[in-house]
């Protein structure tokens, strides 16, 4: 979800969407199928505004009820619910519905994540997209974190390690005869190999045409391809909607909004595309007949202009001189308090240990003790506590580091306290003293004579012979 | 090298021979060569290798049981031995799918760490000769291998376009709710703690580190559908209900999943869950996704049908 779009209902509802690209009304799966269904089951009576914020979850239908509805799967059940027009289904249907959904959710939305994020190439594609429909920080922040998480989504299948923005590193972590895949052009390679066909002349050999273009990796993508739509193929048959209703339901918007990003982008590397046109005639057939019948398509720029109109009436009149068929709100604008704050939360999110934990949001009485939650975190904490308190006990002498007990030499210090060399020290400037003393021992005056250690001694010998 | 080792013949030859030092100037009469060793170090290789040590013994927790093939699956000891059903499902979907494909296997009680992969179940085959090991079998080619097996009933592939579209509901809608209510709803802490922690250490640390690992990637898996970093509880456990739903209606009234005469690798997938989340020896403190499953009465019999049959 990029830029979103939000409807809002001016009697009844808002519903939220991703916001327009590839010349569709949005960048999101989910979001499209969101708009198709409201489209298909409520003629009127809804709007939509363009939204990027991703701490909400989107598509998100805000009824005039006050009841905020989030996730395609929630709103299709309350719209469905609430429609006049929708013929019940059986209970057979809604069960081949269910699975569908699940299918379509698990299956296609990795392909789409394949072609639109982790392919390199494309990214640079789904990326100018963005740029037209999300504010400028945003754009710093936002595309970046949806390809890490299709990344993350499509690691198991070894794709992600097909390329990455540093070619240089992925060429030398890759073991010999790995081919790159999706994404980057191989521009040394096919220099190298252009001269050496030149030498060599032309023999193609099965490898030789594996590894032309996207050659290996695209052998993995067509059977994950096929995997997703023979199961479509087969579930749609002859039929013109998937449960064999007259009425487009919700499964079907669904399977647009994810058929419609696989075909209309025009991507550098359009493989889901050509599999989809050259073996799924049945898929695309039902796509452009949705697209039709729904009047989906949207220009980008057109609904972004919104931006530009005060009032209701100008949006009325706008999207009446632009043509814009779906009934688009202005996005809302983004104050410099939001800017500020989107920005902070993002590098806080880059902080390692201080980055914000899943929340959890749950109706239980019993809450996961917080040190669990935020064990890094609170690890962190503790250790920069105990430093901290170390640090000012140990300045202000509330500790004392452990040390063997102090010495203390009471009087003068004399030069004997130093060992055999003080001795000897002492012996010589006893002996200097001692010439010095009998030099001055005329002139100098009775306190200095006093003082003088030899005089002392001979009183004690005295003291001892006078028994 | 002790003296009572055993010592090589060569070296014993030597030593009861005293006409050997003689040799070579025998046969330096012959005429000299470049490949003739010199004396001195004839001697010393004459001596060589000078002990041969004998094998030591296999570690104790080395594998004995080689006849069968052993499933390596989370389990304790003890159940292994009697053969009850692991208590994650993964491991307890091949189990199962196993003991309805009527390979011989015993289960063997392991951890990640001992699979090449990285994560049970894994199949270690016997071996068809003593000197070879042969390789592991991670799950994904499980079902590859048994059809391979002569001696096993062939599992066949559903027929049903609809085969291929249901298991994404256990994929997505199940498996997530699994997740939040073993790992992340704090009130079944203990039951996670007894099944994954304990086993790992006795060190409180190690355990406090390991288990909110654990909490930690149930998380990522859930968050990672949305770019942000929320989990809904209500939603997680409406997909589960609306996923039960589903697979309560294609069950219908029939005794196998796609009208099937005897289950198959959809049937145990799908006990897998049912059967954990309706155990009573799982001493579930919370337990919501039971009281979504016991709406379906159908399910639930699914479920009885299997454990009698299998376990």
């Amino acid at each position: 979800m990029s830029a979103f779009g939000l409807a809002e209902q001016e009697d009844e509802k808002f519903q939220p969407a991703v916001g327009p690209a590839f010349n569709l009304p949005s960048i999101d799966a989910e979001c499209i199928a969101a708009i198709a269904l409201l489209r298909a089951q409520h003629e009127d009576g809804w709007t939509i505004t363009p939204n990027h914020d991703i701490t909400i979850r989107l598509p998100y239908l805000a009824t005039d009820d006050d009841k905020h509805i989030h996730g395609y799967n929630n709103i299709a059940r309350y719209v469905t619910s609430h429609s006049n027009t929708v013929s019940p289904i059986t209970d057979s249907q809604r069960a081949d519905s269910t699975a569908l959904s699940s299918f379509l959710t698990v299956h296609a939305q990795t392909l789409l994540d394949i072609s639109l994020y982790v392919s390199y190439e494309n990214y640079a594609t789904t990326r100018s997209a963005y740029t037209k429909i999300l504010p400028w920080h945003s754009n710093y922040i936002l595309p970046p974190k949806f390809r890490a998480a299709a990344r993350k989504r499509t690691e198991q299948l070894g794709v992600s390690s097909i390329d990455v923005e540093d070619v240089h590193d992925d060429l030398m972590d890759r073991p010999q005869g790995f081919d790159t895949g999706v994404g980057q052009e191989k521009k040394f390679e096919a220099e190298t190999q252009k001269r050496a066909s030149l030498l060599l002349g032309r023999q193609d050999t099965v490898r030789g045409l594996l590894r032309k273009g996207q050659g290996g990796a695209l052998f993995k993508l067509h059977a994950l391809a096929d995997n997703c739509f023979e199961v479509m193929r087969d579930m749609l048959g002859e039929k013109e909607y998937f449960l064999g209703t007259k009425e487009p339901t919700d499964v079907d918007c669904l399977a647009y909004g994810y058929l419609s990003l696989m075909l209309y982008p025009q991507l550098p590397q359009d493989w889901l595309g050509k599999i989809l046109r050259k073996k799924y005639p049945a898929l695309v057939n039902f796509t452009e007949k949705m697209h039709e019948r729904l009047g989906l398509a949207t220009n980008a720029d057109a609904v972004m202009g919104l931006a530009s109109c005060a009032s209701n009436g100008e949006v009325v009149e706008w999207r009446k001189s632009k043509k814009l068929q779906l009934p688009w709100q202005a996005p809302a604008s983004a104050g410099f308090v939001d800017v500020t704050t989107t920005v902070a939360q993002d590098l806080l999110s880059r902080i390692p240990l201080l980055a914000p934990s899943t929340t959890i949001i749950t109706t239980g009485k019993q809450k996961t003790p917080a040190w669990r939650t935020c064990l890094p975190a609170t690890l962190l904490a503790a250790a920069v506590g105990l430093g901290s308190f170390g640090y000012y006990a140990f300045t202000t002498g509330l500790l004392i580091w452990p040390h063997g007990q102090q010495v203390h030499i009471f009087g003068r210090k004399r030069l004997t306290d130093y060992g055999h060399l003080g001795a000897a020290l002492a012996g010589v400037s006893l002996l200097s003293q001692q010439a010095s003393q009998a030099r001055q021992e005329y002139g100098n005056s009775q306190e200095d004579h006093l003082n003088v250690g030899p005089v002392k001694v001979e009183v004690e010998v005295e003291k001892e012979d006078a028994p | 090298m002790s003296s009572d080792e055993p010592v090589h013949d060569d070296t014993n030859d030597s030593k009861q021979t005293p006409a050997k030092p003689s040799e070579p100037a025998a046969r330096s009469n012959r005429g000299y060569s470049i490949f003739t060793v010199p004396a001195p170090l004839k001697r010393i290789f004459d001596r060589f290798p000078l002990v041969t040590y004998a094998e030591n013994d296999a570690p104790l927790r080395a594998p004995t049981a080689r006849d069968t093939h052993g499933l390596h699956i989370f389990t304790t000891a003890s159940d292994a031995r009697n053969g009850r059903p692991s208590f994650n499902p993964a491991c307890l979907k091949w189990q199962t799918f196993l003991k309805i494909a009527g390979a011989p296997f015993h289960a063997v009680a392991s951890s990640n760490h001992a699979s090449p992969s990285g994560s049970l179940p894994f199949l270690l085959p016997t071996a068809a000769d003593q000197a070879t090991t042969p390789a592991p079998i991670p799950s994904s080619k499980l079902r590859r291998w048994v059809n391979a097996q002569s001696g096993a009933n062939k599992s066949q592939e559903p027929l049903d376009v609809r085969g291929d579209a249901y298991p994404s509901l256990l994929e997505d809608g199940v498996r997530k709710a699994w997740l939040y209510q073993l790992y992340i709803n704090p009130a079944n802490a203990a039951l996670v703690d007894r099944l994954y922690v304990s086993p790992c250490s006795s060190n409180i640390f190690v355990r406090m580190t390991t288990s909110h690992q654990l909490q930690q990637a149930a998380q990522h898996e859930l968050s990672k559908a949305s770019a942000s970093n929320t989990i809904h509880e209500a939603d997680v456990l409406q997909e589960a209900a609306a996923s039960f739903e589903a697979l309560s209606t294609l069950l219908d009234s029939d005794e196998w999943f796609f009208g099937r005469d005897g289950p198959g690798l959809f049937d145990a997938s799908v006990f897998a869950y049912t059967h954990l989340i309706l155990d009573s020896d799982m001493q579930w403190q919370d337990n919501a996704l039971s009281d979504a499953l016991m709406d379906h009465g159908n399910l639930v019999k699914h479920r009885d049908r299997m454990v009698e049959m299998y376990y």
